[in-house]
C-alpha cells in the first residue's frame, strides 16, 4: 500500500495538472486499485472525481469515453455493446465486479500496462485519447512517448471499426497469457497482440496480408514471425507465438 | 472530516489521509467487512457504496465522503435468507468469506433479472472462497435469487 500526504479533488483539469505538477512525488490516482499494489510515498494524490468526466458518449462518427468511467460501466453500456462488444467483453474478464466498479480507464490506459486488455482494443480500432497538455492524438503515438506529467481524460474510437477480441488466462480473473483484438474497417485491418508479456503490438506485415486477402496459414505465419513474444510467469515465449496462432483462427472464424 | 451514511445512519469522522474504506467501516463498528488479501482479489471486503458493489479495502475513505455504503449489517432480513440457504447447502465452511459473498449476491439480485449459472458466475468472480468449490453456494444463490 502507498502512503499519502495530501489528498486533492481539483475542480478544473486545468487545475489537476498544476497540482500533479507541482512537486516531483505527486500522483494521479484512478481507482486506484493497482496503485494499492505499489509501496510507493506520495506527497499528493490528485483524483479526477467530480469533473463529469464519469460518461460515455457518442457522436456520428465516435464513441467517446472519458477517463474517469470505470471498467465496469464500459463493459454494462449500450452505447459500447452497439459499437465495440469486444471491448466490453474485454473488460468484463478483468478480476471481478468490485474491482471494476472502482477501476477507472484514463488511468488504466495511461500507466500502459503490459497486461492490459484494453490497450490492444484500443490500437486495433485506431481509437485517440486526449492529454490534458500533450492534446489529441493517436493511441499509438501515446503509446510512443516518454512517460510523462500529464492527463488522460478523453478515449475516442471511431465507430467505423468492427473489433473483434479474444485471450487466454490461466484461470478467470487472472491477467491474459495472451490477448488478440483485431479492427477491421471496409478497407484496413490491424491486428494487434497484447499481453505478449510486453505490451501492445501492431502486427504489420500480417494486417497487411490479411487486408491483401491472404489465407489464415499465411498470416499466421507472418505473425509468428514478426511479433516479439517473451517469457514471464504465465507463459514461455514459444507458448505464446502458438497460441497467436490458436487466437487468430479463433477470431477468423467469427470475422 | 468527512460525512459517510452507512446503512442510513450517519457517521461524521475524523480520517487518516492514509485510511482506506474498510479500517473506517471496522472503526465505526461495522464488523461484518473483512480483509482476505492484500491484492484486490478475493472481494471479502465487498460493500456497496452508492448502490455498486466495490473493494472496500482499495477506496480511500477521504473518496467516499458524502457517499452511501451498504454493509451486511444493513441488510439482515436477506443476509437471514440468504445465510439459510448457505448452510442448507453445505455452502457455509469456515465462513470467512460469507460475508463479501453475501454483499456482491445482494448487489447482483438487484442488477441482474434472473441470471444463468454463467452469469451469476461470472458476476461473482471476485469473490474467493478457498473451502469450497462454489458448487454449493451456487445452489443456494439460486435458491435465493429464485432461479
Amino acid at each position: 500500500m502507498y502512503t499519502v500526504r495530501s489528498y486533492v479533488r481539483p475542480e478544473s483539469l486545468e487545475q489537476a495538472i498544476t497540482e500533479l505538477k507541482s512537486g516531483k512525488h505527486n500522483r494521479m490516482i484512478g481507482g486506484g486499485v493497482f496503485l494499492k499494489m505499489q509501496h510507493r510515498a506520495i506527497s499528493k494524490l490528485i483524483s479526477l472525481d467530480g469533473l463529469g468526466l464519469d460518461q460515455i458518449t457518442q457522436t456520428d462518427e465516435s464513441v467517446i469515453i472519458g477517463g474517469a468511467v470505470s471498467l465496469r460501466d464500459i463493459e454494462t453500456n449500450p452505447i459500447i455493446l452497439d459499437h465495440f462488444p469486444a471491448l466490453s467483453y474485454a473488460v468484463s474478464q478483468i478480476v471481478g465486479v468490485q474491482l471494476r466498479n472502482l477501476a477507472q480507464v484514463g488511468a488504466s490506459v495511461f500507466s500502459r500496462y503490459g497486461f492490459s486488455d484494453i490497450i490492444p482494443c484500443l490500437l486495433a480500432a485506431d481509437a485517440s485519447v486526449k492529454l490534458a497538455e500533450a492534446g489529441e492524438m493517436k493511441i499509438s503515438e501515446f503509446l510512443d512517448r516518454e512517460r510523462d506529467w500529464d492527463i488522460l481524460y478523453e478515449i475516442s474510437l471511431p465507430k467505423e471499426v468492427t473489433l473483434a477480441y479474444d485471450n487466454l488466462r490461466q484461470t478467470n480473473g487472472d491477467f491474459s497469457s495472451l490477448n488478440l483484438a483485431i479492427g477491421k474497417t471496409e478497407d484496413d485491418w490491424r491486428i494487434v497482440y497484447g499481453a505478449r508479456p510486453m505490451g501492445a503490438f501492431l502486427a504489420e506485415a500480417a494486417s497487411q496480408a490479411a487486408k491483401d486477402g491472404q489465407s489464415l496459414e499465411e498470416v499466421t505465419r507472418l505473425v509468428q514471425e514478426e511479433v516479439p513474444f517473451g517469457t514471464n510467469l504465465r507463459a514461455s515465449a514459444d507458448y505464446r507465438r502458438h497460441l497467436a496462432g490458436v487466437l487468430l483462427e479463433r477470431l477468423w472464424e467469427v470475422q | 472530516m468527512i460525512t459517510l451514511t452507512v446503512n442510513g445512519k450517519v457517521h461524521q469522522t475524523e480520517v487518516d489521509t492514509n485510511e482506506v474504506l474498510i479500517d473506517t467501516l471496522r472503526r465505526l463498528g461495522y464488523k461484518s467487512v473483512k480483509r482476505g488479501c492484500e491484492t484486490a482479489n478475493c472481494g471479502l471486503c465487498t460493500v456497496l457504496l452508492d448502490d455498486k458493489a466495490i473493494l472496500s479495502c482499495s477506496l480511500l475513505s477521504l473518496r467516499a465522503d458524502g457517499k452511501h455504503i451498504l454493509t451486511l449489517e444493513g441488510v439482515r432480513e436477506e443476509a437471514k435468507l440468504l445465510g439459510g440457504f448457505l448452510a442448507e447447502q453445505g455452502g457455509e465452511q469456515c465462513g470467512y468469506c460469507t460475508p463479501g459473498l453475501m454483499m456482491n449476491t445482494i448487489a447482483m439480485k438487484r442488477e441482474l433479472v434472473d441470471p444463468t449459472d454463467e452469469e451469476i458466475a461470472h458476476y461473482l468472480m471476485g469473490n474467493l472462497c478457498r473451502c469450497s468449490g462454489y458448487v454449493s453456494q451456487l445452489r443456494a444463490i439460486r435458491q435465493y435469487l429464485e432461479v
